[in-house]
């Protein structure tokens, strides 16, 4: 209430959220397995060096094989560059800046409570941002691939430690951010002690980290199979088959973590939480449902690219990639909705409310929202009278009923469009029962949604701007 | 006013915070600097015209490589990293200054929502764009001019949203726009400040751009590397001496722009504020003379001085324009800020000694001609890896 808010007609601001967010993730989330994957495939092959070195004193360049792999792992690791560090990273800052706009409350909050864990974070981003630099650049110089009068100016354990450094790095920015996010699924007693080490060690912080930790490794095989079929092709037969079946190890291994970590997560919830997730509604219901389908499907398809390795071409990689998408996209979106009626369950309502706000909630009972938001109190009450004909106020601004609404229910709900669109759900009700079914929520069986925050008067002008909206519809 | 949503109890010192807030602002704007300075730098220099025989005759005196694109847009190798660390040092001044003066800036963020969401984008365009212009040289001259142009035109709106954006969340007055206009496309295009405001960072990343060139230009002198180096030397401090200059009626402007209380402060009614005006103006006239004289590592030492002053004065000026804050909100979470504080010390104590570690090597493989090597081979140390 204390902000203004972005208003657009029709536009679901939620579902801008949700579409960067779950983009965002899945690259990220491969950003911190795939540094994983860069350096222990680097470590294999001078593993593999020095056994050769140590056989035959003279091969010192390895088998042809070993070159192969070493070009390749030299591609995959710019596509990785040009893919995390400029795609995952924007896409990060426009989490935030989509945050801050959508829901600046909620935002505020939690950079205050976790202020430091966010400075540290950053840290580890500034330290990814110089590795990766580097490890990439440095890369000719370490084994001398393409520019062979530059190898040689840095040894490949330097060039290893270097990726230590991002791998290292990448891995504690989930950490940090793992906390945070699962603290506003479950924070626990958190917020009756104050404890910060509680609110990041929430009940969720462990099981969430074993599901995190699989589903970085699965992205890592899955891109390493994309990359290996598209951007950065192997043409040599033996060495691509065994690239290929090593890459689907890295999808099915990590899968059964996963799917170890999914299960206790779900048992280390709390039962409303359990009870949300399970919940039929319209806005959770099928994203359950294609996590559940998805989970055997990415499993199978990693199995059938580790058997017909030599096989793996572009489409099946493609299909398991995209497959990926739709584990992190209903998964994200489960954790999302899990939360409703809450952004942070016992502090702030998905609405921004927050329940215990020292008396002014008895203000605005009393006196009506206007008495605690100059946003509400600047836009005319009762404006309905001087509504134009396609329902818009005639200086293009809103009315009260409408900005209560986008305020209190458009995190939600969208007018028109697919999001939980409200006008088919208000059609079932007149004007007085509306107001009676807006008063029941927050309590059950409306206990999906949060409270309804104002006065009787308030009440009314949301209550005449939905009834407007479902007579324009009929 | 009740348009100023209360702020949130601070999890550690206001002092903190704020020095936080001017050291990671500060790098920020270093870098972005040289990153636009030196885009401008290459994309006026594309669109100048083939220099005439007897000027290209005066570029091959100088020893510089045939034309103006190839002399002046060498930084553009290393535009990519310095856009990731312009993005990097962006997150955290941003992060501190939310939670420092969130009331206004979350406001002022939402009531231009549309042209806020669009920075990261904007950013994510020129981010690609720079890795095209680095990599595969685009087709021929008009390709050329194309792709700079527009990595120009998006980042200099990036930088116009943000000086929007960091001028109306200083003046809840304006934020009244929204009652008739709440779709976010608002900007702050009334405030007097606005302009004066946006030219000041423009130019400061010109007079930036060309003292870098130069700078690179002297190291590699120093190195025996002659080739096409003189002529960056003394065209890359002719930048910074002439923006530096313009930026003196331009800085006056922005000062007399101000509302009254910001200003007064400046001209003699805050003595620390007063006194650090004079030193910047100083710190300026300087770094004017060292450029003149050529000695490029005086004028950069000064210049960064005054970078850091400018921007302990526009803090300064936003407190004085801002006044005390509404009555804070609990913290819900208060148990064991202190201890969390102490841990981002040690990660950046840990991360300090990482990141030394990686420049040191980056250092000797990138800017140290390795050994045996003559030391002529011009091409390879401006314009390939780096
Ligand atoms: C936290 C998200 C959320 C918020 C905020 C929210 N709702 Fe809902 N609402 C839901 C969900 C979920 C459903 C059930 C959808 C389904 O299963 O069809 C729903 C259903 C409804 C229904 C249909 C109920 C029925 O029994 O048919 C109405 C009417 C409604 N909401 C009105 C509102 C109004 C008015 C507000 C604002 C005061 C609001 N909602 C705020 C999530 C929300």
């Amino acid at each position: 209430m204390e902000y203004p808010i972005w208003f657009i007609p029709g536009l679901s601001k939620g579902m801008i959220m949700a579409a960067i967010s779950v983009i965002h993730v899945f690259v990220s989330q491969f950003a911190v397995g795939g540094g994983i994957y860069l350096v222990w495939m680097e470590r294999r092959v001078l593993k593999n060096q020095e056994r050769l070195m140590e056989g035959r004193a003279q091969a010192l360049t390895g088998s042809s094989e070993q070159a192969v792999l070493l070009d390749w792992l030299r591609g995959h690791t710019k596509f990785f560059l040009l893919l995390t560090m400029v795609f995952g990273a924007l896409t990060g800052v426009a989490i935030w800046f989509t945050m801050s706009v959508i829901n600046p409350a909620a935002t505020s909050a939690l950079l205050h409570i976790f202020l430091w864990i966010w400075a540290a974070e950053w840290v580890f981003f500034l330290l990814e941002v110089a590795a990766l630099l580097l490890y990439h650049y440095s890369y000719p110089m370490a084994y001398g691939l393409s520019g062979q009068e530059c190898a040689g100016r840095i040894s490949p354990r330097t060039h290893l430690w270097i990726g230590y450094i991002y791998a290292i790095s990448g891995y504690m920015s989930l950490v940090l951010i793992n906390g945070v996010i699962c603290f506003m699924l479950t924070p626990g007693d958190s917020l009756a002690s104050g404890s910060l080490f509680a609110a990041f060690f929430n009940p969720t912080f462990f099981p969430s980290m074993v599901f995190r930790t699989g589903l970085c490794l699965l992205l890592a095989g899955l891109f390493a199979l994309f990359s290996m079929s598209s951007a950065v092709r192997v043409q040599d037969t033996q060495a691509r088959r065994a690239l290929a079946r090593h890459n689907s190890l890295w999808v099915i291994v990590p899968f059964l973590v996963l799917l170890a970590g999914a299960i206790w997560y779900f048992f280390a919830l709390p039962p409303d939480r359990q009870a949300a997730m399970l919940r039929g509604s319209a806005d959770i219901h099928p994203f359950a449902r294609s996590f559940a389908c998805i989970l055997p499907i990415i499993f199978l398809l990693g199995l059938l690219a580790y058997v017909r390795a030599e096989k793996l071409r572009l489409p099946l990689a493609a299909l398991i990639l995209c497959s990926g998408l739709v584990l992190v996209g209903s998964f994200e979106w489960l954790r999302e909705a899990g939360r409703r009626p809450w952004v942070i369950p016992d502090y702030m309502y998905s609405n921004t409310v927050r329940p215990e706000a020292d008396g002014t909630a008895r203000i605005v009972r009393e006196q009506g929202l206007a008495a605690v938001s100059g946003w509400i109190k600047g836009v005319p009450p009762a404006a309905l009278d001087r509504r134009s004909q396609d329902g818009g106020r005639a200086d293009g601004g809103l009315s009260r009923g409408e900005l209560i609404f986008a305020q209190q229910c458009g995190l939600c709900h969208a007018v028109g469009g697919s999001r939980l669109d409200i006008l088919p759900r208000v059609q079932r009700f007149a004007q007085a029962g509306l107001e009676a079914q807006i008063r029941g929520q927050g309590a059950a069986p409306l206990d999906y949604m949060p409270p309804f925050y104002g006065s009787g008067q308030d009440l009314k002008e949301l209550a005449a701007y939905l009834n407007l909206l479902r007579d324009a519809e009929k | 006013m009740l348009l100023i949503s209360p702020p949130m109890v601070l999890p550690a010192s206001w002092g903190l915070i704020k020095i936080l807030l001017l050291a990671t602002f500060f790098i920020h704007l270093l870098f972005m600097n040289i990153l636009l300075g030196s885009v401008v730098l290459a994309a006026v220099n594309a669109f100048k015209p083939s220099p005439t025989p007897r000027r290209a005759f005066g570029f091959a005196a100088l020893g510089a490589p045939a034309g103006n694109y190839a002399a002046m847009s060498g930084n553009l190798s290393l535009a990519p990293g310095l856009m990731a660390l312009t993005v990097n040092f962006g997150v955290a001044p941003l992060l501190f200054a939310q939670v420092a003066y969130g009331s206004y800036l979350y406001a002022s963020s939402v009531l231009m929502a549309i042209w806020w969401m669009s920075v990261p984008l904007l950013a994510m365009l020129a981010y690609y764009g720079l890795y095209v212009a680095k990599e595969g040289q685009p087709a021929g001259l008009g390709g050329r001019r194309l792709l700079l142009g527009l990595i120009l035109a998006v980042l200099l709106c990036v930088a116009f949203i943000h000086v929007n954006n960091h001028s109306l969340m200083l003046r809840p007055d304006r934020w009244v726009a929204w009652f008739a206009a709440p779709g976010g496309a608002l900007l702050n295009l009334g405030d007097p400040t606005l302009l004066p405001r946006y030219s000041h960072f423009i130019i400061s990343a010109l007079a930036v751009g060309g003292l870098f060139l130069a700078l690179r230009a002297d190291r590699l002198l120093r190195l025996g590397k002659i080739a096409g180096n003189r002529m960056r030397l003394k065209r890359g401090l002719s930048w910074f001496f002439w923006a530096s200059l313009v930026q003196f009626p331009i800085g006056l402007w922005f000062l007399f722009a101000l509302p009254d209380p910001a200003r007064d402060l400046f001209l003699g009614q805050d003595l620390l504020a007063s006194f650090a005006m004079l030193l910047a103006i100083i710190g300026s006239v300087a770094a004017l003379f060292a450029a003149r004289a050529g000695r490029v590592r005086i004028c950069a030492g000064f210049t960064l001085g005054v970078v850091f002053v400018m921007v302990c004065i526009r803090d300064l000026a936003r407190d004085a324009l801002l006044g005390p804050l509404p009555p804070a909100l609990a913290l819900p979470i208060d148990q064991g800020q202190t201890a969390a504080l102490v841990i981002f010390l040690l990660v950046t104590g840990l991360g300090l000694v990482a990141l030394a570690w990686m420049i040191r090597i980056a250092w000797q493989l990138f800017c140290v001609p390795p050994a045996g090597s003559t030391g002529t081979n011009d091409a390879a140390s401006n314009t390939g890896r780096s």
